[in-house]
């Protein structure tokens, strides 16, 4: 074939398929990849550690690991954690969520509030919002009230951002169209905004969420009895690495559940998308 | 319901975009504009439908709006603007939502069933083609039962073909229920197809050159090469100096 030369070309005359160039730049994979990276890793790990190629010292058997896990399960005290967090993350999420929401759509929509709120939107955004736990311990109490304070405050920045930003990226024909068949002011909000705006809401909510866990776990490692943090920090500090890993590990599953919450969301509200 | 333009001016900074239109707009009728790019043909349209106010001159409605109308002065945009949330139904039954209505899936079904998507009620935008997504547009706007009907380059965004059976849909809408028009175009073909009077706007600012009257009904009209002829001749030389316009600025 390479040494076709140009005078034989004409007569031989070779008959091939067009060559497919398309395809990629369209990430669509196989659930199962993601699966078969965290055992992988794991299985990695095991066979390191038990062969001695990993030095015992780094890390924790990930099997010893799940016995610890199984511990927690069969005293019940996976529940005495992981309730109290679930519900500071959902309540304390929430109210961030929804307060973010709300206040991005008033800053999408009027110039004044704009103008007098995205400065201070900008000034607490870079602000570590863990500094700020004493303030609302003094505000809300030791107990849960500056928990969901922080968590929802952490959450409410990137959603306040996400929310203005997708408020303004809603077309702007599609209100005109509104405004032209008198549709009233709160119908356009509702029904061409807001939609308008929900991939870039669900967007923000991914970001808020992943802080929000971020700050759960902070908030109960400075003052909690129960709850992951609280769990991992009394194992940090007895270098109980099978425990620790065993918290983290539940963390990480927070993340997880979290993301393909969001994730079935957005396919369920965002079928319309091209 | 007439409709008057009167000494209708207007002015973006600096650029006058519209200077002194009058112009009747009579209850039935289909009025055509053309002019060359930028002439501010869509800024009028805008004004007319209470968009945008201009600087000068006023829009009069005279005579009340047909019972039943719920939106008298209704766009027709020429990139659909349909919500992509929305099926087709669901994007028609939008604009009866605030009125509070015994039977909107009436009118619903009515309208959808004028316009031949009676099939596609429960498909989104994405599914559907360039002319059908017009024909939902057409159909939501039949659906206030509209005094005027304001269209803006209804049709430029879709292919030849897909045009001209549009055009068809139009002109049989239109012998079905005379309603009246106001619509904007680019394409001397459309206009006089559909047109009962055609304006010619001047390049920018704005002003009525010219109005041509064409009295042979809807339907029964060939490609009436004469008139495209007279209208390009008027329309050449303001469409020239609006180019050079452009390139000098
Ligand atoms: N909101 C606005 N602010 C400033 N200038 C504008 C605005 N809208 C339109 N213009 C200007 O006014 C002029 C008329 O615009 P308009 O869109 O009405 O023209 P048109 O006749 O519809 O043009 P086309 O044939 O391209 O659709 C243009 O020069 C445009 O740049
Ligand atoms: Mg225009």
């Amino acid at each position: 074939m390479a040494e076709v030369n140009r005078a034989e070309a004409p007569r031989t005359k070779v008959t091939q398929p067009v060559p497919f160039r398309g395809g990629g730049f369209r990430p669509r994979g196989n659930r199962w990849a993601g699966v078969l990276v965290f055992v992988a890793i794991i299985a990695v790990v095991e066979i390191g550690l038990r062969q001695g190629w990993i030095s015992a010292l780094t890390l924790p058997l990930p099997s010893d690991v799940l016995d610890t896990f199984r511990q927690l399960y069969v005293t019940g005290a996976l529940w005495d954690h992981l309730f109290p967090s679930v519900s500071r993350f959902l309540v304390g999420g929430a109210l961030g969520a929804l307060a973010g929401i709300g206040i991005g759509t008033l800053i999408g929509l009027f110039g004044l509030i704009r103008a007098g709120l995205v400065p201070l939107v900008a000034a607490i955004f870079p602000v570590p919002k863990i500094a700020l736990l004493p303030l609302f311990v003094i505000w809300f109490g030791i107990g849960e009230g500056s928990k969901y304070a922080l968590i929802a405050f952490g959450t409410f920045t990137p959603m306040v951002v996400a929310t203005y930003g997708a408020v303004d990226n809603v077309d702007r024909t599609l209100i005109r169209m509104g405004q032209s068949f008198g549709l009233r002011w709160w119908s356009i909000v509702r029904k061409i905004v807001l939609p308008g705006a929900m991939p870039g809401i669900l967007s923000g909510l991914r970001i808020g969420l992943a802080i929000a866990i971020i700050l759960l776990v902070a908030a109960e490692m400075l003052g909690a009895e129960y709850g992951i943090g609280a769990y991992i920090l009394e194992a940090g500090s007895l270098y109980d690495l099978e425990r620790l890993f065993a918290g983290v590990v539940i963390l990480s599953v927070l993340g997880v559940a979290t993301s393909s919450a969001i994730g079935w969301v957005e396919r369920r509200v965002l079928r319309w998308r091209a | 319901m007439d409709l008057r333009i009167e000494g209708l001016s207007h002015r973006y900074g600096d650029t006058e975009v519209l200077r002194d239109i009058s112009l009747e707009i009579p209850a039935g009728r289909i009025v055509c504009i053309v002019g060359p790019s930028g002439c501010g043909k869509s800024t009028l349209l805008r004004m007319v439908g209470g968009l945008e106010q201009p600087h000068a001159g006023q829009v009069l409605q005279m005579g009340a709006p047909p019972p039943g109308c719920l939106n008298p002065l209704t766009f027709v945009f020429q990139d659909f603007a349909l919500l992509p949330w929305r099926s087709v139904a669901g994007n028609v039954s939008l604009v009866l939502e605030d009125h509070g209505l015994d039977d909107p899936d009436a009118i619903i079904a009515d309208v959808l069933e004028r316009t031949r998507l009676t099939d596609f009620a429960q498909a989104l935008p994405k599914q559907l083609s360039g002319g059908m997504k017009q024909r939902v547009a057409i159909a939501r706007a039949l659906a206030v039962n509209p005094a005027v009907m304001l269209m803006d380059e209804p049709l430029s965004a879709l292919d030849a073909q897909t045009r001209e059976l549009l055009m068809d849909d139009l002109i049989e809408l239109w012998q079905r229920e005379q309603f009246t028009a106001i619509y904007v175009t680019h394409n001397l073909a459309e206009a006089v197809r559909l047109g009962h009077q055609i304006v010619v706007l001047s390049r920018r600012p704005g002003a009525v050159r010219e109005i041509v009257d064409i009295p042979d009904p809807l339907g029964a009209r060939g490609a009436m090469e004469d008139v495209q002829a007279h209208l390009w001749g008027l329309m050449r030389d303001e469409a020239r100096a609006a180019d050079a316009e452009l390139l000098d600025g």
